[in-house]
Parts: C-alpha cells; structure tokens; sequence
C-alpha cells in the first residue's frame, strides 16, 4: 500500500524487548511503512492497562496498534500472557462501545521481525483507512 | 516549573537526509518549558555532549529531550551525559527519530519531518513528568552457570574459573567435549582435534574450580543477573561415583542394537557405554531404552563383572536447585538432515553420508580405525565426490545462510582423504569457495593444487546407485559442460543449523532466536556475546555457524564478561519499579497474583490514622519493572517508575493532538 | 416468610454469632425498601422480605469489613458475596449469608419484573449458608439473546445508540457508588493527578467513563443490575453488564462469583489461550 495516508493518527504501544527492538530492526533494515504510527515505549505489553487505550480512541486516536513479544519470549517471563487475554475482551467491550474493530489491533513481533513489524503497520493503517473512508 | 532542553541529532545525514532537522529544533522552542532546542551534527559525540552539557549549565535545565537514534542504542549514554552535568539521569527522554524515522520514512520527508517533531514533542510531554530517581543495588551470587560442555562451554569454563570464580559446567551428554570430540584433523593446521581437544577436558575436569555435570539438563530457570535460581536434572547414570572408569562392564554388556550417536550412527554401541574412551569423566551410563536388564528383566551382566559394585538400576532421575550470579549458553549445533533433498537420495542411500560421519569413517578412533570404506559393503573407495551447501545458501530449504565452516571443512577432508589415500580422486561441486581467515585461502589452493582436488564450480541434479556405484550428475557452470561421476562415496557438507530443541531451551531464559532458531545476540557488532536478557551470555554455535578459533574467542569474550559482572561489589539495577500508594489500594490481591516475580507482598497496614487496612507493597529489590500489577489495578494503586500513568497518558495526548507549528 | 427470616436473625444475634445483620426495611411507602442494619433482638422486627427488595446488599460487605454480619441476600446477591471474598474484601467467614427465596422483584419505574428476573436461575438461593422461604420456580436459564441483537448492530449505530445515551447522564456516580465491585478508596473518575478523566459532563467524557469502569469491573461484575436499577436517568446500563458477563462467559468461560476456586479471568491466563486475532 501507499505509504502516504494523511491525516490517520494511530497510536502504537510498543514492549521495549521486542517489538520496539523489531522496529528498530526495521529501521536498520530500511525497510518502509506509513508515517501515521506514533510509538510508545512501554517496558512490557503487561504494562497495558486497557484505560490507555481507551483514552488514546478518546483523544482522538483513528487507531491502535499494542504490539508485545511472542508467547513465551515476554522478557518478563508471562506480561504478554495477561494480554493476550485482556485484547479480546477490551476490543469486544469497544466494539459494544462502536469502536469498530478495525481500530484496534495487536500483534507479536519479536526483535529480528524488522520486516513484520512493517507489514503490521501497513495492515493496521489499511485497515483503519478502511474504516474511514468506507465507515 | 520545568526547564527542559532539547537537542536534536543530525546523526551525520542518517537522519539529516531525511528529517528537517532545524525545524523540529524550531518546533521544539516553540513547547512549553523548553529553554533551549538546538541541532547538532553528533549529538553523542564528545563536542555533541559538551553542547548538551554547556546548555545544561547556562540554561539551568532539569530535564532533556534528545531526539537522535533508538533509545536502545543511546539512552545510557545520554543518562551519563545529563550526571555529568549534575542533572538526575532518569530525567532524560529519548526521541526515536532515526530508526523510527528517517529509515524507515525516507519516501517522504515532509511526513518524516511532521512524524520527527510528534515524537519529540511527546518525548518532551513525558519528560516533563519525569520525576529524578535514585539508583539501586543488587547483590551479586559470584558463580557462573556454563551449559554445554563443547568447546566453547570448555574453554567459558576454564576462563571464568581461571579468573577465581566457581562454574558448574552442564552437559546434557554423558561425556563433554561436543563435536570438536568427533572431529578427526582440524583446519587450517591438520592437527588431530582430540590432542587439542582432550587438555582441555581433562583441565576442566581437574579444575577445583569447576563441577563438572554430565548427564544433566536445565529445566527451570526464574530469577534475574545476579541472582538466577536454576533447577538442573540429573538423569539417572544407573552408574554411581564408586565407577573407576575399567570399562569391564561396556565390554560385557551383550546388547549391541543401539547404535552410537559419537559415530554418527555408522557404528552399534552398547546399553552401558562411555560415547567415546577419552570420555570426561570417564564413566558410563546405562541407555535404559537399550538395556536387556530395563528391557526384559533379565541380565545385570554388568552388575556382575563390575570390580566395585557401582551399578546401580534402581538410581532415579534427581532434580537440584542452585544459584548462579551469571549464565554462559553454549548448546551448539547439530548439521542439517539431508534427508530433504531428493536429488541426493532422500538420505537413503547409504553411501551418501554426512561430513560429521565422514569424520568419524576417516578418525582413527572411529569404527573403522580410520579406513575409509563405504558404510554399504565396507569396500574400500576410490572416486569421492563432496557436495557442498547441503542446506546452506539454499532458500527453497529455508536454509538462506552459509553456514561458514563447510567449505574449509570439506578441503579438509579432501585433503585427509588424498593423505590416507594417495591414489583416490576427490571432486567438489562448490557454489562458491568461501575461506575468509587467517591462512584459509592458502588451505583451499592447496588442496588443488598440491592434493589435486578437483573443484567444480556447479549443482548436483541426481545421484543414482548403478552397479556397486553412485552415478553423480551436475553441471560444471563455468566450462557449461554437464558432468557425470562414477562415485563410490559421495560426502555431503551438511550445513549447521540450530541444536533439537533450541526454541524451547531459548524459552527457559526467554532469549530471543534469530528465524532460524539461533540465539540473538545483544547487538549484532557491539554486543556480540551479550542477550536481551541481561548476565546471559552465549558463545559458539548456538548463536550462528563458526569454526573452532571463532568459537573459542566467543567463548573467552563470555568469561570475560562474567568476570567483568562478579568483580562488581553489587549490582547497579535500574530503579524503573513499581510503588503502591497504599493510600488508594483496595488489597483486592490482584497485583499480588499477577506478578511474575513475586515481587508484591500484602500487608495489613495502618495507612491512615487508626485505620488498618489490608494493602499492597512492592519488594523493591525483587521487582523487575515488568507493570503487569499497574496493567491489571483498576483502582490505580499501583504505578511504575519510568512510564507512569502521567507520562503514558501524555503521550497519548499529545500523539493524538494535531502539529501546531507554523 | 418475614417472621421465619426475623427469628432467625434473632437467634444468630442473641447467640452472639453476628455482630449485626444486614436486611431489608419498609421505606416511605409501601412499594418501596430500604436497607436495615440490625444490631440487637428487638430489632429484628423491621425486618422484611418482598418483591420490592430490589437492593443488592452485598454493597455494605466492602464498608464493613471487620465485623460478623449476617447478610440477606436474593439468590442473584449471592455471586457478589464470592465476588468479594475473592477479591479478599472481607472473608467469608465473617458473613453468614441468609438466602431469601424470591419469586422476582419490581422495578418501580415500570412497574414490571426486570429482564433478570425473567430468566432468574436461582429464584430458591444456592450457596446460602440459611434459606428463608421457598421459591414458585427455579429453573430458567439466563440467556443473551438482548446483547447479541444489539451486537448485530453496526458499529456506527451503537456509537449513536450510546451517544444518545450517555447525553443524558449526569455523572451522579449513582451506578458505581451502589455497585458492590467498585468498592475502590480512590475511583480513578475523582482523580486530578493524573487526571484520567475531564470533570466536564458532556456525552463524551460520560461515555469514558462508562468505557473505563465497565472494562474495570469485566470478569467481576455479577450483573447484579444494581447500577441499572439506581440510574436517575435510566441510562440501559444493563446492556453493557450483560455484555461483560456474555463476554467473560465466551472469551475465557468465566462467570463472576460462580466459582471460588476459578480466578477472575484478566488476573490469571493459560499459556495454551487462543490467539483472538493477534498478527
Ligand atoms: C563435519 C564438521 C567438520 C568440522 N571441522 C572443523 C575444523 O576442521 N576446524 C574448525 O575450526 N571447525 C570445524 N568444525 C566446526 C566445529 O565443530 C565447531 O566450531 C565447534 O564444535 C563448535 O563448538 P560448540 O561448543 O559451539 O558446539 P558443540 O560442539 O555442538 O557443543 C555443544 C555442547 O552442548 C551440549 N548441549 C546441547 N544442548 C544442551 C543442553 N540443553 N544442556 C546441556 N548441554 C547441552 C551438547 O551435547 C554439546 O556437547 C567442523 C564442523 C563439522 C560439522
Ligand atoms: S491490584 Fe491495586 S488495589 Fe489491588 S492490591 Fe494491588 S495495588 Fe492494591
Ligand atoms: S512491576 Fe509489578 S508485576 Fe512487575 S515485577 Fe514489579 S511488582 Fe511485579
Ligand atoms: S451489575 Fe452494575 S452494580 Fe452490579 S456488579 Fe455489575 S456493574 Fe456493579
Ligand atoms: S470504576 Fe474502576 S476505579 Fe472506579 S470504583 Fe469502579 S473499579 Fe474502582
Ligand atoms: S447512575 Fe446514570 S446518570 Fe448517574 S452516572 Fe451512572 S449512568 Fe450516569
Ligand atoms: S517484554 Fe515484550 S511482551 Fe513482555
């Protein structure tokens, strides 16, 4: 997809062990994605706390991206365990809320997924285009 | 009211080339309590620093915005830079505008400048709230954990115990010495691997610094640098410490259907067996899977003929739990099964074998005693073809990489072959020849050019068995001539890929691997012996393919940095924990449950005057700062240095709000 | 019924083996009842239990955590006693729970059963440590069907359904201050540092607000309905209680106060828990 979406503003919450080192790496590989994504530096997707979420659609956020380590490969041994069960429940509870489903979104990718972590961007910016333009 | 200074990095024209970088400094003075933005070529330069530090002192800043390269690369040093200056290094905030930037925006730079100024203008929301933190100590279990016992666990072992500190070395085999143990003659000296070798194990074993555990595996790991807590199986030997290593007992043992995992199974073994004679320590175990004795109930032959009573059928597997202040990992490596690849046979062809098998056919320890003869009808051979990139280079197998060692090791053993032999012939179907090393190149040109081994640059298609002979078909690239060789062994250079079961290993410490399965490194240049996981280092083949002399530098390189971590008095940790405002926390327990590491203690507690009530707190010195409590609080209690609830949320808010520059 | 339930209060007081109890009382007329704290014999004769017992007194556990109090609860109360010994508000043995057998209550404002007594399982009271009176009927089971139509809506239509809702809420904090999990000192709505949440009531900060304390209260809210029932503006609160409990019964097999050995499910996990879509 084109890189170039203006004015989509998602935000990306990132465990610094993982998936912000596998954005690095994509980085350092050059490879692309869209410029919407504004990342946060979290230490670990267990730190989540759903209300950031929810206040992030709140201000305004088109999108959000929680992006943690694989299972099993949580720096911190389980904090991606705790995720994994509080993303389908809290997208569920938005969606109640009609926060559609293609504004939220999560994924694993690990420090050497340069390559993947541009594809998820340019999946979730696609999708919350998506949502946008189509309703 | 805060006073914070920004300094923006051209980093040369890595981001420069791509990001406006005067106006996100112009951007940058524009935010409130910013007293100075400036931009500078190499903001961790010396000079670049010193602009940091000189605008620290003028502008009498508390806290910085640096917006440069990945937090993950310099953050320490900009933290460094601000204590210098007198300021507290957790009131430094980095902006990731290079590798979250520059490189990867680089098709639009309007968009990459706008992105530039967002994430600095929320690098400075956070600071902005940052609060000044005290640093903190841990202390330090002054005894290393080496696991596996090849060449590289040997040589970390014998570094780190040299330096004074104890090391228990565990090797899930009953003997260490890994595959360096099976190799026959090394590169690029033709010496015989087991004299070099065998010192080695022998000091290892004698080192009162060091325990030697064979037979023994990690399963349970928790804990942290410094302070790991690690629980080891001890399988059942079936062979006490009364053993004195005679060898009676192999020798009588009539079980002969198992065949030795040493030999590359060319070779049967018994159920009592030592993997090879010079084994360390040189007793056996008993391979319960094989023994008559487990198997049918009947025979203790050994039991028997043992001169000092040491079988013991009854010994069950025993679990221990230690402590190790730091771990070395070096599991090594196994070769790729070949058994993929049609044009060769499916691996069923018998005379196909492996470079590992070739080694032990050519070792005069082997089962041959060093003839070379084919594993089918024990003739004797003398056209040899080597294959090379067996699972290497070779993206349809999912095998991309090279794996190093294969080329200079099947010279090697062309080599060997032609000194064994003079009147073979040895053929190499090469992709490339890659010998980068000291005095490799010189090897390779003397193997054709002094044993005469025929290179041929080129695939082979097929392999066909045709009368007592394997037909090899391939094509010579550089004369573009189709070429057919009558073999009468054909030995294939199997590629290294990662040890059976390195995933889940790598999950007992959760170290990351590489797509393959290879253990990560820190960083690729700056960090190569280092893991994400901090006191966890790796050396050797578990971490990529390499030879001997590489594996040995890793190696030292680990023990050095175990050493440099047990000099230490105490460790410095980051003081990025959680707190409890025991004032708000309702004791519901859920932090209590939730957290990893048992860092939360529940307290029945007078927080208010004459009120006791049931609360929370955090263990400073066990928390690891992971924030699954503060994730999972709903009455937010509890709340984490370094990303509190007010940094984050201003964060959010500001990543949300629109660019107000003009 | 209410002379069955006032001897045995007054057996458990004289006995000393309560300190008080919690119960119900006749309010300003007779459709109406009001909570009764109940400290000596005498005074048991207050007591009453009827159809318009619509309060969950589980909510005073969490004020009252030190002494023994016998607790009357409707079967649908009992879930928040576990609830809340799970939650280690109080412990269980401090309570003795005297289950009410209830034939369904009335919503005053309708005048009608609400929707959870219609498909009420527990009308005669499981898990009571006493039983007073016998229900007619117990056997409906609870059912969704009302969360998943309104699922079905488009995600555009329930932003619009709830935009209109919450309009009309004016940040009493009625549903949190009656509802027996939000027992928290500090509730995130009041704080200022930081501010998680704008005090300006207006349709969006109400519906934060609603987003936050739902998802705080997911996987422990027992659809007790006591928020529903105590909106001045009847705001259909149920529709997102139902949604979590429809939720925690779907996602992770979860019902809140059910079972006192299961773990509220965002505070435990399973390494084999499906992936739901993660990339
Ligand atoms: C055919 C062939 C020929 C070669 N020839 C040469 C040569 O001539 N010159 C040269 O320089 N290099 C040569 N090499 C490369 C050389 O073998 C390696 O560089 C070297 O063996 C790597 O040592 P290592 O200690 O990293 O791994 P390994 O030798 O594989 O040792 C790893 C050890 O760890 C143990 N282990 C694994 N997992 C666990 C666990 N979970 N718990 C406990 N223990 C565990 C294993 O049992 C093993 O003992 C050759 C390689 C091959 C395949
Ligand atoms: S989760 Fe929060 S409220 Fe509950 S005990 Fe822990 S700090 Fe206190
Ligand atoms: S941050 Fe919380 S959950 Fe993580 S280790 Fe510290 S106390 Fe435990
Ligand atoms: S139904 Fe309402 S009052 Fe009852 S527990 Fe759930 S949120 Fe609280
Ligand atoms: S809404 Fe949340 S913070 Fe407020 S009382 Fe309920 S659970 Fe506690
Ligand atoms: S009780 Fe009704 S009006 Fe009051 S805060 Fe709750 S939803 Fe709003
Ligand atoms: S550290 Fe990456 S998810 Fe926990």
């Amino acid at each position: 997809m084109d890189n170039k979406v203006p004015q989509l503003n998602i935000v990306g919450f990132l465990c610094n062990w993982c998936s912000y080192a596998g954005a690095d790496m994509t980085g350092l590989g050059r490879n692309t994605y869209p410029s919407n994504i504004k990342v946060i530096r979290i230490p670990c997707t267990g730190r989540m706390d759903p209300m950031m979420i929810i206040e992030a659609f709140h201000n305004g956020a088109d999108g959000v991206l929680v992006s943690g380590c694989h299972p099993g490969d949580c720096h911190y041994t389980e904090g991606n365990y705790y995720w994994r069960r509080r993303y389908p429940h809290l997208k569920s509870l938005l969606e109640h809320f009609g926060i559609d489903k293609r504004r939220f979104h999560a994924s694993w990718v690990s420090a050497s997924e340069g390559k993947k972590f541009a594809e998820v961007v340019k999946k979730v910016t696609a999708e919350v285009k998506d949502w946008r333009d189509n309703g | 009211m805060a006073r914070i200074g920004v300094f923006v990095c051209h980093c040369g024209t890595n981001i420069a080339g791509v990001v406006d970088v005067t106006r996100v400094a112009k951007y940058a003075g524009s935010l409130p309590g910013v007293k100075v933005a400036v931009d500078y070529k190499f903001m961790c330069s010396d000079p670049g620093q010193n602009t940091i530090i000189d605008a620290i002192k003028k502008y009498g800043l508390d806290r910085l915005v640096v917006s440069a390269c990945s937090p993950r690369m310099h953050e320490a040093t900009f933290r460094r830079t601000a204590e210098r200056a007198g300021i507290n290094p957790y009131m430094v905030e980095m902006a990731n505008i290079r590798e979250h930037v520059a490189w990867v925006h680089s098709d639009d730079k309007e968009l990459a400048t706008q992105k530039a100024m967002k994430l600095m203008e929320m690098a400075v929301a956070k600071v902005r709230r940052s609060e000044a933190l005290s640093k903190m100590f841990a202390p330090i279990e002054k005894r290393a954990l080496v696991i596996g016992g090849g060449i590289a666990g040997i040589q970390a072992a014998l570094d780190i115990a040299g330096a004074g500190y104890k090391v228990l070395l565990v090797e899930k085999e009953p003997s260490i010495g890994g595959r360096m143990a099976q190799l026959d003659k090394t590169f690029p000296t033709l010496d015989c691997s087991a004299c070099i070798l065998t010192p080695k194990m022998v000091a290892a074993a004698q080192d009162p610094n060091i325990t030697l555990l064979t037979y023994a595996e990690v399963t349970e790991v928790c804990g942290f640098v410094g302070q790991f807590e690690v629980k080891i199986k001890k399988k059942a030997k079936s062979v006490n410490s009364k053993c004195i290593g005679c060898g009676v007992c192999t020798t009588k043992c009539p079980s002969k259907k198992a065949l030795s995992e040493f030999d590359e199974k060319l070779a049967p073994r018994k159920a009592i067996y030592t993997p090879f004679p010079q084994a360390v320590p040189n007793v056996p175990v008993i391979d319960r899977t094989a023994c008559t004795f487990f198997l049918t109930g009947k025979c203790k032959i050994c039991e028997k003929v043992c001169p000092t009573g040491a079988i013991d059928y009854t010994q069950q597997d025993e679990f221990i739990k230690e402590k190790f202040g730091a771990v070395v990992v070096a599991t090594g490596f196994d070769i790729y099964d070949h058994s993929n690849y049609g044009e060769y046979g499916y691996g069923e062809i018998k005379d196909v074998i492996t470079g590992l098998q070739f080694e032990r056919l050519i070792s005069s320890t082997g089962p041959t005693a060093g003839h070379v003869t084919r594993p089918s009808d024990h003739r004797e051979v003398k056209n040899v073809v080597f294959i090379q990139c067996v699972g290497s280079r070779d993206e349809a197998k999912k095998r991309p990489y090279c794996s190093r060692v294969c080329c200079m090791y099947t010279a090697k053993q062309a080599m060997l072959l032609k000194d064994h032999y003079p009147e073979t012939q040895a053929y190499v179907f090469y992709i490339d020849i890659r010998s980068a090393g000291k005095n490799y190149e010189e090897f390779v040109q003397r193997a054709q050019n002094e044993y005469g081994v025929l290179y041929l640059r080129g695939r082979v298609s097929k392999i066909y068995e045709r009368a007592n002979k394997l037909l090899v078909k391939g094509a010579d690239t550089l004369s573009g001539a189709q070429v057919e060789i009558e073999a009468d062994l054909v030995v294939l250079a199997n590629g290294f890929e990662p040890k059976k079961g390195a995933k889940e290993f790598a999950q007992l410490f959760h170290m990351s691997s590489d797509q393959y399965g290879f253990y990560n490194e820190l960083h690729p240049k700056l960090a190569p012996v280092e893991t994400a996981i901090s006191g966890v280092f790796v050396a050797g083949c578990c971490q990529s393919p390499k030879d001997i002399p590489d594996t040995v530098a890793m190696a030292s390189a680990t023990a050095a940095k175990v050493c440099a971590l047990f000099a230490k008095e105490k460790l410095e940790v980051e003081p990025l924990i959680a707190g409890v405002n025991q004032l708000t926390c309702s004791g519901c327990e859920t932090c209590y449950n939730v957290c990893p590491y048992s860092a939360i203690e529940m307290k029945d507690k007078e927080v208010k005057r004459g009120e006791v009530r049931h609360v929370a707190e955090v263990l400073e010195s066990v928390c690891k700062g992971c924030g699954a409590c503060v994730g999972a609080c709903y009455s937010k209690a509890v709340d984490l240095k370094g990303f509190t609830d007010r940094q984050v949320l201003d964060q959010v808010e500001t990543a949300t709000a629109p660019i107000t520059d003009n | 019924m209410d002379k069955e339930l006032q001897d045995l209060i007054k057996k458990l007081l004289t006995e000393k083996k309560v300190d008080y109890a919690i119960g119900y009382e006749k309010a300003y007329d007779e459709f109406s009842t009001r909570p009764a704290f109940v400290t000596s014999a005498e005074d048991t004769a207050r007591l009453i239990f009827n159809k318009y017992c619509i309060n969950n007194l589980g909510l005073y556990l969490t004020k009252l955590k030190k002494n023994k109090i016998a607790l009357i609860c409707k079967g649908c109360d009992i879930p928040t006693v576990r609830e809340l010994v799970k939650e280690k508000q109080f412990s269980r043995e401090n309570v003795i729970v005297i289950g009410a057998a209830c034939d369904g209550v009335l919503d005053k404002r309708t005048g009608k059963q609400p929707e959870k007594c219609l498909n009420c399982g527990v009308k005669q009271p499981k898990g009571a440590d006493f039983t007073v009176g016998t229900a007619k009927d117990s056997t409906t089971a609870r059912n969704f069907n009302d969360v998943a139509e309104f699922e079905k809506k488009s995600s555009k239509e329930k932003m619009q359904f709830w935009d209109r809702q919450f309009e009309k809420c004016i940040r009493c904090y009625a549903c949190r201050n009656v509802c027996p999990v939000c027992y928290c000192p500090d509730c995130f709505a009041q704080r200022s540092m930081p501010e998680y949440l704008n005090k300006n009531v207006d349709a969006e900060e109400n519906k934060m607000f609603h987003m936050i304390r739902m998802q705080h209260v997911f996987g422990r809210c027992t659809d007790c309905k006591a928020c529903d029932t105590a909106c001045p503006v009847n705001i259909p609160l149920t529709l997102l209680t139902k949604k979590l409990a429809k939720d925690a019964k779907e996602l992770f097999n979860y019902e809140s106060g059910a079972d006192m050995d299961a773990r509220p499910p965002l505070s435990t996990y399973d390494e084999d828990d499906p992936e739901s879509g993660i990339m």
